[in-house]
């Protein structure tokens, strides 16, 4: 079965997440994701009624986001996902993406960016009120 | 008061631009299954057009599922709660997919040969 994304940003990069789901007899898949770049393939194995995340068994204790594959969406704005039946039947449970990486170049904790936004704002507040008075 | 007012969503768009990506999903299975919050259900193979994101606003995105025939099966079940990952809003409504063993090339080859006419 063949997923297909389009209208993204061309050569845009998008945290893609291939979701696998199996209700009897275990899952036991293969997945490709194709982008601009070279494709990315993985395996989804392991017990029935869990959900998987690209090549990961899911966890309570992450987040989506800690599961994600940057791609690089190709020259016409399109990032395809295939999955592929092994030993057993290929189950999708779905498939998603983000328009912003969630695995930045340089990471920086999520409170300290805040921080700085609200320090950056509370100056620019000052100075309006300033000029306004 | 404009410079203010503007500096306000000036603030808001940049709290939103910090907290994280905006996603579109979308989740498969049969009609009337239930979706996590702003996610989209597909219930068969087809396009679907401006998929909208995890804040339920419409984009330009678009999605089309293809498959070799036969055409997958859908089923329904609870995934285990543990490995559910812990967003807001809740992916526990993941509850379904589609299935089949026809999905690669090879298959769809061999299908068609053995349905040709000729």
């Amino acid at each position: 079965m063949l997923a297909q994304f389009s209208g993204l940003t061309p050569s845009g990069t998008y945290s893609v997440y291939a979701i696998g789901l199996r209700f009897e007899n275990g899952i036991n898949q293969s997945v490709t994701i194709t982008g601009a770049g070279a494709p990315v393939a993985f395996s989804q194995i392991g017990p029935v009624f869990s959900l998987f995340f690209n090549g990961s068994i899911g966890s309570s204790s992450q987040t989506l986001e800690s599961y994600a594959v940057p791609i690089q969406a190709s020259g016409s704005g399109t990032i395809s996902i295939q999955f592929a039946s092994g030993p057993q039947r290929y189950t999708a449970a779905g498939v998603a993406l983000s328009f912003t990486p969630s695995i930045p170049a340089t990471p920086v904790p999520g409170s300290l960016g805040l921080a700085l936004i609200g320090l950056a704002t509370a100056g620019l507040f000052y100075f309006a009120r300033r000029r306004l008075l | 008061m404009h410079t203010v007012r503007g500096l306000i969503v000036w603030f808001a768009a940049s709290i939103a631009a910090a907290s994280g990506a905006t996603l579109v999903g979308v989740n498969f299975g049969p009609s009337g299954s239930p979706s996590p919050t702003n996610w989209t259900l597909m219930t068969a193979p087809g396009t679907v057009n401006n998929l909208i994101d995890s804040t339920g606003a419409p984009t330009t995105v678009s999605l089309t599922v293809s498959s070799m025939s036969p055409p997958p099966d859908t089923f329904s079940g609870t995934p285990v709660a543990g490995t559910i990952p812990s967003d807001a809003p809740t992916l526990a409504n993941l509850q379904s997919n589609f299935s089949s063993y026809a999905a690669t090339m090879e298959r769809h080859r061999t299908t068609c040969w053995r349905n040709s006419p000729v």
